[in-house]
């Protein structure tokens, strides 16, 4: 019976980490202006022919309907993306906008912010493209709903595009990409055990105040605001060569992490916000198929927790100890792939429930801030339509609360830092400076 | 005298061999794919990736590394620290 199901076509069950990024769509599409959701930005060297690109980008999403689906509930209870029927062409919008002026730079970054902050028309768009053309500089954006890909996922739909433009078939790229998963309703056990082990590190966590900037947003629904720290290959190499130094080979992340509690320390006490200590999630990618079309949508990544103490937060010898150790003991107690296993024992709970839990008992302060490092790209080439990429970045919607985060990535040898922040939480001028301490600790 | 340094040779290979067996289902390639002598930054290991070797190292070899003052050089290649494992297990 159950590989009846199993066997069913155009049903994707959802796991307990997709219906964490719903519960977020519903508490960011209540709190902000838009859903949870995320753009990654590639920057070209030349302008694309717009033309071409948008007809073949029409025809490659033809071959993905499910970019056009929406949550359902099987009999179950197990939530499952619902496919449109075949033949309909997915809601993609596909926008080009040109800046002109002398201020470009902060024109492209003005039209980013807008992209990022719209809300997408219908339960079934969740997914945007947009061509920028400006005076020095052009980039395509991809607006993408959480629910429908994580980063990595993003980024890997987007080379299974360049795929496409260097030649290859559509039909054989897409029909490869897995598009149904079971209903995940067995081990109830060790999903139980795995939920012990969550709990014991959240009590631990919460046993001093959680450290947040309360969020007021005088009945106005903000949007979010971003800050981009770029370093240059050379400018990378010396960042990974002190963190090589300071907090050990490969430790690029630990690395990165403690300059960033360093300076959102700097900021929350600026603030006044003195009390409790730091809990950061940091998100980490549970991916272990060889070929990315195996996991291409929906989530596949999990959490680590950590706690930064106050009285660490300008140690840097011991606040990378800390890190490390955390790191270390996380890893060992497989807690990202628990909370993932345990995460599936919330499905049943309808969202605005999970909502209300996030507001009643954890009276809405989860987290202080979010962090996050991917250390490399997942494209095929670094190339679309004969223009080179010359750099990539995230520009995420940080989930509310905490309503502010520092998400790095890597690009073929170069780094990049965003700032994303809920508009009003935090000024401008505090931003800045976040970058500036950014700039001079790495 | 020579017969010593033989075995240390073989026992490093027999680390060197549970080591790429290890790295390659925590990096998700194939074991042949992975070269003992090339640093680890080149075998697509990252902060996370490498700090699940070293959890790895701690449940077969019971050796604890994160808080040790690990060098770059005893860690560049899966064979510098399969020799590294071999001396101080």
């Amino acid at each position: 019976m159950i590989s009846d199901y199993l066997s069913v076509k155009n049903k994707y069950y959802l796991s307990g980490f997709d219906w964490v990024m719903g519960v977020i769509d519903l508490i960011m599409k209540r709190t902000t202006c838009a859903g949870n959701a995320s753009q990654v930005v590639f920057m070209l060297d030349a302008p694309p022919d717009e033309a071409a690109f948008c007809d073949a980008l029409r025809r490659f999403l033809r071959e993905f309907p499910i970019v056009g689906g929406s949550v359902s509930r099987h009999y179950t209870l197990t939530p499952y993306w619902k496919m449109p029927k075949g033949g309909v062409e997915p809601p993609v919008p596909l926008t080009v906008t040109r800046l002109d002026g002398e201020s470009a730079g902060k024109g492209l970054l003005d039209a980013l912010t807008a992209f990022i902050n719209t809300p997408f028309s219908n339960k079934h768009e969740h997914l945007a493209f947009h061509l920028v053309y400006g005076k020095n500089e052009q980039c395509l954006a991809v607006t993408f709903d959480h629910r429908l890909f994580d980063a990595r996922g993003a980024e890997s739909f987007v080379s299974l595009f360049q795929q496409f433009l260097a030649g290859d078939d559509k039909t054989r790229i897409a029909e490869k990409v897995r598009l149904t998963q079971g209903f995940d309703l067995s081990g109830w056990k060790q999903k139980f055990l795995a939920g012990q082990t969550v709990n014991r590190r959240i009590v631990t966590l919460t046993k001093d105040q959680v450290r947040a900037v309360p969020i007021s947003m005088n009945g106005k629904r903000p949007g979010f605001r971003y800050r981009i720290v770029s370093f240059d290959r050379e400018e990378a190499e010396k960042i990974v060569g002190r963190a090589y130094g300071e907090a050990g080979y490969l430790m690029i992340m630990p690395y990165l992490f403690s300059r960033v509690a360093e300076s959102m320390h700097r900021l929350f006490e600026g603030r006044g916000v003195k009390t409790g200590a730091y809990v950061v999630p940091v998100s980490t990618d549970l991916r272990r198929a060889k070929d990315i079309r195996d996991e291409l949508f929906f989530n596949h990544t999990s959490m680590f927790f950590f706690q930064v103490k106050p009285e660490d937060a300008l140690d840097r010898k011991k606040l990378l100890a800390g890190i490390k150790e955390q790191l270390y003991q996380q890893i060992q107690v497989k807690f990202p792939e628990k909370l993932m296993a345990a995460s599936s024992l919330m499905r049943i709970a309808p969202l605005p429930l999970l909502n209300l839990t996030f507001h009643l008992p954890l009276q809405g302060k989860i987290a202080s801030y979010c962090f996050s490092h991917v250390s490399k790209d997942s494209l095929a080439s670094s190339e679309i339509m004969g223009t080179r990429i010359t750099n990539v970045f995230h520009m995420p919607r940080t989930p509310v609360p905490p309503g502010i985060g520092v998400f790095f990535n890597s690009y073929r040898g170069r780094l990049n830092g965003t700032i994303s922040w809920l508009d009003g939480q935090f000024t401008e001028e505090e931003m800045v400076q976040v970058e500036q301490d950014l700039k001079c600790s790495l | 005298m020579a017969v010593e340094g033989i075995d240390t040779k073989a026992a490093e290979k027999e680390i060197e061999n549970i080591l790429l067996e290890g790295i390659a289902s925590i990096v998700s390639t194939d074991k042949a794919s992975l070269a003992p002598d090339k640093p680890f930054h080149e075998l697509g290991v990252d902060s996370l990736g490498f700090v699940e070797i070293l959890v790895f190292i701690e449940k077969t070899f019971k050796l604890q590394l994160i808080q040790s003052d690990l060098t770059q050089k005893d860690f560049e290649t899966v064979r510098s620290l399969a020799s590294f494992i071999q001396k101080n297990r």
